[in-house]
């Protein structure tokens, strides 16, 4: 399996986000209207009046926005975080761990859920002659939540990499020639210690996107028609009870966003895996993959 | 002496921590208007006293507690109504006590757990062992069951927990009509609600056999079948994945050579080798333990189960905020605890571990 990642990877997370560039239009909505079978103009049939094929092949666009978002944005204050603790060292590195470790013990699927109905949706930020005002869409509450839980496992990681490339000769030298503390963090050690981060952001691509779609499975994400594979199933779910009728037929809108969803799922882990192989095989120790 | 210390020493950073946490979890929540945060302090018999009309009383109420006042005057005086009154507020959604809300929905979940995590924990760990011993052993070609193994977790590993728990729903309840889904059935309920029923841990099936019910005991495992199965089958494959890969770590160990070569026979081998893989297993706790917590959700979301889970989705869903944050609070608790707990365990299972 680890020598065919590489072959299976690539296209079992690309394919998802190729087809939706040139995607059907715009679907429109209905009301309530129960759920058809496969034809020559809805090729998986439809949910709710809605196009499943269109929603599945957007629904991957969807979740490769809400995984490249959140784990940008959880890499970000990870990285900043756990650079600055593990590069001064004492009493910034100690209030920080501790400050990271204390949302590391956040209950994940609770605090996102809370985010994604507490936070309001229109941000009018005035700092002075600075006044703009921002817009959110309710996945972007739930990325929100995901990135605020995210961050300390990269901070935590990074911040032992930093420490041990900081007792390297090379930033020494660095320190010699007269670079000043930001230059050696970010052009000396950071570079050097930021490898086994990015496998581990690759690794959590896909975990990020089954959160997100639990959540809007439970029924705190967008609203119904829209291309999110967790709450196609949860418009799925709400007809299962018709299914004893026609078996095949309902079986299929179940069948497929979920087989989408796994194979996401299953593309970005092989392609995490085989990445912690190329960059670094000890890391697989350390990470416990 | 050394463990006291060291155990105090971790209280302290324990409460220190969930004192970070109340704080962002409260700041969340301070999202919702100040009225509606004024809930937090009307207790629900009154929504029920004639004469009185808390709703049109809410923006009183909102000042009176500091509601509109900054963030961090509102944070100290939850505090203080926390310390002073020890209660985490009322809930609108429940009609009672947050504590109260949390401890009479427990039980589904503690059965919950209860039946599926030694599954998950022992089998996990046997399959890990087996799998790693298959694919230590082989000559020059891939074992089978190793195969099949490393395929059957990927494969779960990859499926959502609702997904499966949808497939399962459709399968075995609504095509075969083996299984239903709900705590209980119909017949059972019945009897429960009825006086000859009483209640001991809450647990139907304890109760069932407590009560000298035995056709109850099973019926309340004929329904946990499902959510068990459901549960198991998204969180093994981590204990797999885990347990295989530290186990051949371990088996390409320069001791593993010595203790072969000092003539050990290979059941005394694996068992050497399968110690020292558990300090491994130790590590991740803590992701099985939050990915446990998301599952039980989902489970007792999917087949109505109506415990922990289920109450969160519903207060979440009336944008009961009180209610989340004693939830999420609560959770903080039982995971800092179980944090706490590995952090002890450790030390026995690895003696090199210095606290």
């Amino acid at each position: 399996m680890a020598l065919l990642a590489p072959v299976l990877a690539p296209p079992q997370s690309e394919n998802p986000y190729i087809c939706p560039y040139d995607g059907p239009p715009q679907l429109t909505a209905m009301y309530s209207v129960p759920p058809t079978p496969p034809s020559s103009k809805h090729p998986f049939g439809t949910l709710n009046g809605y196009d499943l094929y269109y929603g599945c092949i957007w629904g991957a666009r969807t979740a490769l926005y809400i995984s490249m978002l959140t784990t940008a944005i959880a890499l970000a204050i990870g990285l900043t975080i756990g650079s600055i603790a593990g590069y001064f060292e004492g009493v910034i590195d100690e209030v920080l761990m501790r400050f990271t470790d204390a949302f590391f013990a956040l209950p994940g699927l609770f605090y996102v859920i809370l985010i994604a109905i507490a936070m309001p949706l229109n941000w009018e930020l005035k700092w002075g002659w600075l006044n703009f005002s921002i817009t959110l869409s309710s996945l972007d509450r739930i990325i929100v939540g995901l990135a605020v839980v995210g961050w300390p496992s990269y901070a935590r990681l990074i911040r032992g990499e930093i420490k041990k490339v900081k007792e390297q000769d090379f930033v020494e030298a660095a320190k010699a020639v007269g670079c000043s503390k930001i230059r050696v963090l970010t052009r000396h050690i950071l570079p050097n210690a930021i490898d086994p981060v990015v496998s581990l952001a690759f690794l959590n691509l896909g975990g990020v996107v089954v959160v997100a779609s639990t959540i809007s499975f439970l029924g705190f994400g967008p609203k119904q028609g829209y291309a999110e594979w967790g709450s196609i199933l949860a418009g799925a779910r709400s007809f299962l009870v018709f299914a004893t009728e026609d078996a095949a037929q309902f079986a299929l809108m179940l069948l497929i966003p979920g087989v989408f969803l796994s194979a996401f799922v299953l593309g970005w882990s092989l392609l995490g895996d085989s990445l912690l192989h190329v960059l670094d095989p000890s890391l697989r120790r350390r990470l416990n993959f | 002496m050394r463990l006291a210390s060291f155990v105090v020493k971790r209280l302290v950073l324990t409460t220190l921590t969930l004192l970070v946490l109340s704080l962002t979890i409260f700041y969340t929540a301070s999202f919702f208007p100040a009225e509606q945060r004024a809930l937090l302090f009307v207790s629900p018999q009154s929504y029920h006293h004639p004469g009185y009309d808390p709703w049109s009383r809410l923006p009183q109420i909102a000042a009176k507690y500091h509601l509109y006042d900054a963030f961090y005057v509102q944070y100290l005086n939850w505090l203080g109504v926390l310390f002073t009154e020890r209660t985490l507020g009322y809930s609108y959604y429940y009609g009672g006590g947050i504590v109260e809300a949390i401890l009479n929905s427990f039980p589904p979940t503690l059965e919950l757990v209860m039946y599926s995590a030694p599954i998950i924990i022992l089998g996990g760990i046997k399959l890990g062992v087996y799998s790693a011993k298959r694919e230590h052993e082989k000559r020059k070609r891939d074992d089978p069951a190793d195969i099949i193994i490393r395929l059957a977790t990927t494969l779960a590993y990859s499926m959502p927990i609702f997904f499966t728990g949808l497939l399962m729903i459709s399968v075995f309840f609504l095509n075969l009509h083996w299984f239903a889904p709900g705590r209980i059935g119909r017949d059972a309920q019945m009897f429960i609600s009825s006086r000859t029923w009483r209640s001991y841990t809450g647990l139907y099936t304890i109760d069932g056999i407590l009560n000298g019910q035995f056709w109850i005991f099973i019926d309340a495992l004929k329904h946990l079948v499902l959510p068990v199965a459901t549960l198991t089958i998204s969180m093994i494959p981590i204990i797999v994945k885990v347990t295989r890969s530290s186990m051949l770590i371990e088996f390409s160990q320069p001791y593993v050579t010595m203790i072969r070569a000092k003539g050990l026979r290979e059941v005394e081998v694996l068992s050497r080798v399968k110690r020292n893989a558990m300090i491994s297993i130790l590590t991740v706790t803590s992701i099985i333990f939050a990915n446990m917590l998301t599952g039980i959700v989902v489970t007792e979301n999917i087949f109505s189960l109506g415990g922990v889970g289920s109450l969160a989705v519903g207060a979440a869903k009336n944008y009961d905020f009180t209610l989340l944050v004693g939830l999420s609070i609560f959770f903080c608790l039982i995971f800092v605890t179980v944090n706490l707990i590995v952090d002890v365990a450790y030390t026995y299972i690895d003696p090199r571990v210095k606290l």
